[in-house]
């Protein structure tokens, strides 16, 4: 494989951080010319921060880059492809109005007299297009491709930058089987011309088919670099976690009463989820569980009203619920804290206090006005109750870590009186430490009579958290069992459609 | 953690990091008003400072309008035309001999309800602010010269400009008052009255808004008609003042309440921006004009002077706030 060893990029005593958190503390990596090199580490972990360094998105505040044998200051990301690093995001940031070869060439247009030169455009694009094995044109618009292929005009984007180093953020979380394998021989091939892969997956198994070496992140900090030959996937989770996941998992069943809090019946809206049927009983937490894209955080949206639907009934209490919108879903007790953090969970640019509070501005409304009095002792109690940190109310949210903005929004509810409350991957991007700290929040919650509906694509958290689970695949309910009874296999058999 | 020692877990923000924004803005217009002193002899006396702060009265209450539609990460192009519409139909109210009280509240419902058309159509059908105020702007000159037949209203009664315009023992001008009254009152309304909270949060993130049970279609639609209230009230002050009305009035008037609230600190992106602060931004902006006119700079150079203050200040605010890289 790689018997030479050539270091090609250093990233050496790395140490950045954000308002609130320590992203790394003292990282390293060594990348070898022509090798894979695997970066793993849960959410959190630092591994964006780390390649946002490389690509010089971020200033890190300690270490240096020593890239080809000298040390390198990376002003931005245009100077990092122009020296030959390039990274393939996540969200790949493509222009999709753009054609393919508008894309691949984007910022590098062959000129003729100050003109845009497009046969030559098209001709230098065709010929990445080849090399990468692609069979889509390249005067094709990028928005009409599917994610496979424009994850193809990504990838071709470094190609044209000579790269001696690429990375790729995630590149198989939407890929089918067959286009894996397709993206895995593009990498080899890049490989065997020397250039260094940096590879970013939270699927394990899959580093064994294609990585070199292995680096775990955990916490900011680097934990490991090994042989992908030294590793089982059991020890690379090992590191990752640095505990074993029931260690800091703390739930056990506790519905004594068979009392029922919510019930969906026949659900159905029409392209995204059908005929959704499931029942939430009093202080127990129900599982979602399905592969991305299945309809949970659909279906959830639904019953808290923020999406409309086209049929079926919800009850609270076996009372028909009307819900219009958001308001009237939380004035029934049913709370969503959503997936996606940063963009619905909380508001960006403003203070703990408002995040904390504005969902119940009407309790501190007297003759009109707001007592900021009564809305700052709320807000100081869940601070104190929650141990948020910074323990400051007039701090913005979005300046906080992840387990604390968290915690602001879990506040918001707690604030509220919700009596049913959706968590929607409550863990995501949130540290270790903190992780658990929700874990017991959660518990707290059913153990005072409320009740939990937790969407999670992570099955540790989904088999030592859940009282009971469902599954969905594509829009329908598969499968429903006991948390005693399921287990990642038979989960997931139903996550794949395996029937009943 | 125990209860009892709350004080000491809790952080509290010192006062000047709450207030650095605005006291900085507050700073500069006092830098300014320093250097007109020793610029020039005319600018530091009681009657020149009473006519810079009455002469920016009507933008100062137009400018709140444009403030809180800001603030949602909306913006509202409409103000001149809105404020020409409201002038000449009270203008022309008055010179019939309809009762003043009933004429201004008239001017108060119909600035309302051109604040609602705006509004309406920025909520109900999530159309961009920018198309539709200036749609509205286009249309509503055009319902204020189709009203007078392009003609100015002249002759409202000393009835009401004696009122409106006058003086308070003989010295305190009304328009001041107004100004005055108007924004203590939308300052408080905007701090302590849920539109004033939702208002920033619907600029700082709609859809978290939404999520958190805000009726954004509804509050929006409200802060659209709040604003129309603002213009019309900056209307009945300008009439009050001129005693006439032109349906080509308050041309350019948006553009001007933008930039105090820009200076102000507020972010056209939404969610930032503050009463005082867009306050003091239409007092710098004046305070420029009166000063540099005082020293007989040309009109010409005023505005290019204006420009760069405008741009200075957003720069300002571009390095105050870095978190946001």
């Amino acid at each position: 494989m790689n018997s030479n060893q050539e270091t090609v990029l250093h990233l050496k005593n790395i140490s950045k951080s954000f308002p609130g958190v320590k992203a790394l503390r003292d990282v390293n990596l060594e990348v070898y010319k022509g090798e894979v090199h695997a970066l793993v580490g849960e959410n959190g972990a630092g591994k964006s921060t780390l390649l946002n360094v490389m690509k010089g998105i971020y200033e890190a505040d300690e270490g240096e880059i020593i890239y080809e044998g000298q040390p390198v200051t990376i002003k931005n990301p245009g100077h990092a492809s122009k020296i030959g690093i390039n990274m393939v995001h996540q969200e790949l940031n493509l222009v999709p109005e753009l054609t393919v070869g508008q894309n691949i060439l984007l910022g590098n247009e062959p000129l003729k007299a100050g003109i845009i030169n497009y046969s030559e455009l098209y001709a230098r694009c065709e010929e990445i297009l080849i090399e990468l094995g692609c069979t889509f044109s390249s005067d094709e618009k990028v928005g009409n491709l599917s994610v496979a292929n424009m994850q193809m005009v990504a990838i071709g984007r470094c190609l044209m930058h000579n790269s001696k180093v690429v990375a790729l953020d995630e590149p198989t979380a939407s890929l089918s089987d067959t286009e894996i394998e397709h993206l895995f021989t593009i990498i080899k091939k890049l490989k065997e011309a020397g250039t260094a892969i940096i590879y970013v997956s939270h699927r394990l198994d899959e580093l064994f088919g294609i990585a070199d070496r292995v680096t775990v992140f955990r916490d900011g900090m680097h934990i490991a670099t090994k042989d992908i030959r030294e590793v089982t996937r059991d020890s690379l989770v090992e590191l990752m976690v640095g505990r074993s996941v029931s260690e800091y998992m703390a739930h056990s069943n506790n519905y004594s009463v068979e009392e029922e809090v919510l019930r969906v019946e026949h659900l159905t809206s029409k392209g995204k989820f059908e005929d959704i049927n499931f029942k939430l009983k009093k202080g127990e937490i129900l599982g979602f569980s399905g592969l991305v894209g299945a309809g949970r955080t659909e279906v959830m949206r639904v019953i808290f009203g923020a999406d409309k639907y086209d049929s079926g009934e919800i009850y609270l209490h076996n009372k028909k619920l009307d819900i219009k919108d958001c308001g009237s879903a939380i004035k029934s007790g049913i709370a969503l804290i959503p997936e996606e953090r940063k963009a619905q969970g909380f508001i960006k640019g403003q203070s703990n206090a408002i995040n904390m509070n504005v969902s119940i501005l009407n309790k501190y409304i007297k003759a009109g006005a707001i007592n900021y009095k009564k809305l700052y002792d709320n807000t100081e109690h869940y601070i104190e109750k929650l141990k948020i940190v910074p323990p400051n109310p007039h701090a913005h949210t979005d300046t906080m870590s992840g387990g604390n903005q968290q915690k602001v929004v879990l506040a918001k509810w707690m604030s509220a009186n919700s009596e049913v409350m959706i968590y929607d991957e409550p863990t995501r991007g949130i540290d270790i430490g903190a992780k658990s700290e929700i874990y017991r929040l959660m518990d707290d919650f059913v153990k005072n009579g409320g009740s939990i509906i937790m969407v999670s694509s992570e099955l540790p958290e989904i088999l030592g958290m859940c009282d009971r689970i469902v599954v969905m695949h594509e829009g329908r309910i598969t499968g429903e069992l006991d948390g005693k009874d399921a287990t990642e296999v038979n989960v997931l058999h139903y996550a794949m459609g395996g029937d009943q | 953690m125990s209860n009892n020692n709350n004080e000491r877990y809790i952080i509290k923000q010192p006062w000047y990091k709450r207030y650095a924004r605005i006291g900085s803005t507050l700073l500069s217009l006092v830098a300014l008003c320093i250097f007109f002193s020793f610029a020039t002899p005319d600018f530091l006396n009681v009657f020149n400072l009473m006519s810079v702060v009455r002469a920016c009265s009507v933008t100062i209450i137009m400018t709140m309008g444009m403030l809180i539609v800001i603030l949602t990460g909306g913006i509202d192009l409409s103000v001149g035309p809105v404020i020409a519409v409201v002038g000449v139909m009270l203008a022309t109210m008055l010179v019939n001999g309809v009762h003043p009280a009933l004429a201004v509240i008239i001017s108060i419902l119909l600035g309302c309800s051109m604040g609602l058309i705006n509004g309406f159509l920025v909520s109900k059908f999530k159309l961009q602010a920018f198309l539709v105020t200036l749609a509205t702007q286009t249309a509503f000159r055009g319902f204020a010269l189709l009203y007078t037949k392009g003609r100015p209203v002249a002759g409202v009664p000393s009835s009401y400009t004696s009122v409106v315009g006058g003086k308070i023992g003989g010295s305190f001008p009304v328009p001041i008052l107004i100004m005055i009254v108007a924004v203590i009152v939308f300052g408080l309304v905007v701090k302590y009255c849920k539109v004033g909270v939702y208002a920033y949060a619907i600029g700082s993130n709609e859809e978290a808004a939404r999520l958190s049970g805000i009726n954004v279609t509804l509050y929006k639609m409200s802060i659209y008609v709040i604003a129309g209230f603002m213009y019309a009230l900056a209307a009945i002050t300008m009439i009050g003042r001129l005693g006439a009305a032109e349906p080509t009035a308050a041309a350019g008037f948006e553009l001007d309440a933008i930039a105090a609230c820009a200076i102000g600190g507020a972010s056209l992106a939404g969610g930032k921006g503050s009463v005082a602060g867009a306050v003091i931004g239409a007092l710098i902006m004046q305070v420029l004009t009166n000063g540099m006119t005082l020293m007989n700079v040309q009109s010409y150079y005023q505005q290019i002077v204006t420009g760069i203050v405008i741009v200075i200040a957003i720069l300002i605010d571009r390095f105050t706030n870095r978190d946001t890289k």
